[in-house]
């Protein structure tokens, strides 16, 4: 009995073994890209706190607003607000060298001894030996840098000592790559994080890193917590810890002090800003992926069921239970996400790392993260799985509650019908006799027509969103290798979904008009004029569908370039809104192409049977 | 030379290593407005013949010569041209698109072919002029026949083949269909070919075709057939 069940069990998953691999390629781009793009924020924010627990980075820099500093009492007060604390003192400001330009250096007066918090990374050069050398901050996009070695006179701080730069040192409190704002911005400066960021602030050109004995006064606390584990339930408790803890250096120093917390700092701010954003373009995503894998996969197991039909009602009347029969139908679908699913992991993987190598164009990103970030590919994964046996489930119950006598009719099929556009006679009479049929067809099937047309336009969406990337570093300046990939990976992504989309949706189109296309064959119908029939829905159905991607993607290109920061939608080049229908139309035309054959293939006998 | 002839005409299939002989060495002559009615039980070979006949499949021997033409040596395009100009096919099930009304059934039918006649005139010569505009969902199943007899009459074709037209009918609507299929055979002058298992209609036929386990058991000549109505089954 066993025996006989897992045989029709695997005759099942052979006879459909084309649905179960493109169920299969389905689930394996949709939960593999979005997976991607919620791990990359993950492994960004895992990275993030590895790097600041290893530099032991402050929550909070108290600036005293007196000319004379902090006195030690004041200092031990801080340190009793926050017991076990690390504490560090020094002294910092900024001096405006570019008017016009708005540009400021920064001086950091610091005991190099006991350097324990915002610990740098030395880079190049080595440490420094006696107070006449110093460390600089090495170059960015904004921050010009210096070499080893180099001197500089620093009469204009009041202290007319030259001092030889003898390290160069990236700090964790500015790994942003485009510009560190300076304290000679108006106190009450929103950051912008959109697309301008830091364009209109005054920002640092070089940071300099000099001795606390040049300048003994302490003008700044730094404060690190002990509780370095806080990071890893960013952001909320995190949060609480800084609200608290500001509360209690405002009770402390009333308005002789400036308080700067991480949220303050631009670098962590901006970065929060984008995996943030990034991370809500995944979930507009998600939605998106998950509705036409879904309406796909809902299709594919319902047709699947149907060709079944007979097979149900046999195993009914043999006296088979509806679970017993739904079960098999179930497995079917469980190993078909099962097996994408698990391959989706890695392929998430991938995008979550090239996603990484794009923030190192705009941040000095620390080491990726080698934590397990599953959480994002978990909830996709499982959404889908759920989806589908859900789906599976419905039709199977449906047609199980069928009695046996009228599975074993055929169901008939879908009756033609008027459409609306045959009410407008001077458009309706001027269709050639092969649109006319279409046209019914087309909202005969309504479903297909809505599913096709969403998914294309999704997809469309997609290929134009990498596009317009690949155009900003292509034709703007903006050149990065890293997102000439990613948009390459995006665009690819993009055009396998609707590639994978149009051959399912196509397949299953075949496979239920398979009596239509066998006697249109007998009637005497060439294979280009049989495929015709069938395939100038599909192009209908793409074509609306590209029609609707333009403004999904003029949407979609202005979220991304909002995320990274960079990038007009009016700035894309007009040829890039020409390519992507084009993309979309060649993956359309190419599926159609490897169609062709299973339609020329169709046996013509099939017409003269009975309907099954 | 006769209209349609057949000389020793075989089919074999591979059935993984086992070839099977479905027909084998059929030969038989039919002329022009004649009414040939093919008879055997099912797995005889009748599918297989009306497959050759109907250019759906190649003979692996033999010659088939219709007007003058040879099917046999024809290739797959070939083939297709000539389901489209010369033959017309009735269905067991009709096959009407579902989408497409009865006078757009014949519609697709003749815009592809040659020498069609009026689809409207057709559909009148069997009674539907008052259904044009409705969908085979909308018909009858004796009406949805008369539509797949019109499409294949208004091809203007040389030869209608009719498998098991009345299969899916009741005795009466099936009477009154093969009276319209005999009477497109004589007014018209065609060459109809019905094949079917039920031996009630071997007396309506000018000729009749046995045939069983793939060979011509023999061919009778009615002199006078006998008009449906009289038949009784």
């Amino acid at each position: 009995m066993i025996k006989t069940y897992f045989k029709t069990l695997w005759r099942m998953f052979k006879k459909h073994l084309t649905r179960l691999l493109s169920l299969i390629f389905m689930v394996l781009i949709s939960v593999g890209f979005i997976s991607g793009i919620g791990t990359a924020t993950d492994k960004i924010n895992y990275s993030m706190n590895d790097y600041y627990k290893a530099n032991n980075v402050s929550d909070f820099i108290i600036k005293s607003k007196s000319q004379y500093g902090f006195s030690e009492d004041e200092i031990n007060s801080v340190k009793e607000i926050f017991p076990g604390a690390d504490v560090d003192t020094g002294m910092s400001f900024d001096l405006q060298t570019d008017v016009e330009a708005k540009r400021s250096v920064r001086y950091y007066f610091l005991d190099f001894d006991n350097w324990n918090v915002n610990k740098p990374e030395i880079i190049e050069g080595e440490k420094t030996s006696g107070i006449f050398e110093v460390y600089a901050e090495c170059a960015d996009n904004v921050v010009k840098g210096y070499n080893v070695g180099d001197e500089i006179d620093l009469s204009d701080l009041g202290v007319p000592v030259k001092v030889k730069v003898s390290g160069i040192i990236k700090s964790p409190l500015t790994f942003a790559n485009d510009g560190e704002p300076s304290y000679n911005n108006p106190e009450d400066t929103e950051i912008g994080f959109t697309t301008t960021g830091t364009e209109n602030l005054d920002c640092l050109e070089n940071i300099l890193f000099i001795s606390k004995d040049l300048m003994p006064a302490v003008g700044d606390i730094y404060v690190a917590v002990n509780d370095r584990t806080v990071f890893n339930s960013y952001s909320s408790a995190y949060k609480t810890l800084i609200e608290n803890g500001k509360r209690q250096i405002e009770d402390k120093f009333g308005e002789s002090a400036e308080i700067i917390t991480l949220y303050e700092n631009y670098s962590f701010k901006s970065l929060d800003t984008y995996s943030e954003n990034i991370a809500a373009l995944g979930y507009v995503l998600m939605v998106a992926f998950l509705m036409v894998t879904a309406l796909v996969t809902l299709s594919t197991m319902t047709r699947l069921l149907e060709e079944e039909r007979s097979q149900i009602a046999c195993l009914k009347t043999l006296g088979y239970s509806p679970s017993g029969i739904i079960s098999k139908y179930l497995l079917f679908a469980l190993i078909a996400t099962g097996v994408g699913g698990t391959g989706a992991y890695f392929v998430g993987l991938g995008i979550a790392r090239l996603l990484y190598y794009v923030f190192n164009y705009s941040f000095s990103m620390p080491p990726i993260s080698s934590h397990v970030a599953m959480v994002f590919y978990l909830i996709t994964f499982t959404l889908i799985v759920l989806a589908t046996l859900a789906a599976t489930a419905v039709s199977g119950i449906k047609l199980t509650g069928e009695k046996p006598a009228n599975l074993l009719r055929p169901k008939p099929p879908k009756a033609g019908k008027k459409v609306i556009l045959e009410k407008i006679p001077f458009v309706w009479n001027k269709l050639s006799f092969k649109y006319k049929s279409t046209v019914r067809n087309v909202l005969r099937y309504k479903s297909r027509f809505i599913m096709t047309v969403f998914a294309v336009a999704v997809s469309t969406a997609l290929v134009m969103a990498g596009l317009a990337l690949l155009d900003l570093c292509l034709f703007h300046d903006f050149g990065s290798a890293a997102i000439i990939g990613v948009s390459l990976v995006v665009v690819i992504f993009a055009g396998l979904l609707t590639a994978v989309v149009i051959y399912t949706l196509t397949n299953i189109n075949i496979s239920e008009r398979n009596r239509e296309i066998a006697t249109l064959m007998v009637l005497g119908y060439h294979d280009g004029e049989v495929a015709g029939y069938i395939y100038r829905e599909i192009y209908i159905n793409s074509a609306v569908g590209i029609i609707f991607g333009y403004p999904l993607s003029a949407l979609l290109i202005w979220v991304v370039f909002k995320v990274m920061g960079m990038g007009l939608l009016s700035g894309v080049s007009w040829f890039m809104w020409l390519i992507a229908p084009v993309i979309v139309v060649m993956f359309t035309l190419l599926i159609t192409l490897i169609l062709r054959r299973k339609i020329v293939k169709i046996k013509m006998n099939d017409s003269l049977k009975a309907i099954e | 030379m006769s209209f349609l002839k057949l000389s020793d005409v075989s089919k074999k299939f591979k059935v993984g290593s086992i070839t099977v002989e479905a027909l084998k060495d059929v030969s038989f002559e039919l002329e022009d407005g004649e009414f040939a009615v093919v008879l055997g039980s099912s797995g005889a070979g009748k599918t297989t013949l009306l497959n050759l006949l109907g250019g759906m499949d190649s003979a692996t021997e033999g010659e088939i010569i219709l007007d003058g033409k040879n099917v046999t040596s024809l290739d797959r395009r070939g083939l297709t041209d000539y389901r489209r100009n010369d033959i017309g096919f009735v269905f067991q099930f009709y096959n009407l698109m579902p989408n497409l009304t009865a006078l757009e059934n014949v519609e697709i039918a003749v815009e592809i072919c040659k020498n069609h006649l009026k689809p409207e005139e057709v559909l009148d010569e069997v009674g539907l002029s008052d259904r044009l505009n409705n969908f085979p969902a909308q018909l009858s199943g004796g009406e949805q026949q008369r539509v797949s007899i019109a499409r294949a009459i208004a091809k203007n074709p040389k030869l209608l083949l009719c498998d098991e037209p009345t299969g899916a009918l009741d005795y009466a609507t099936g009477k009154k269909i093969l009276k319209l299929l005999h009477d497109v055979s004589k007014q018209r002058k065609r060459l109809v070919i019905v094949v079917t298992h039920n031996s009630a209609l071997k007396d309506m036929a000018d000729k009749v075709i046995y045939i069983k386990s793939g060979q011509i058991e023999r061919i009778e000549t009615n002199p006078e057939p006998v008009p449906i109505e009289e038949i009784e089954w």
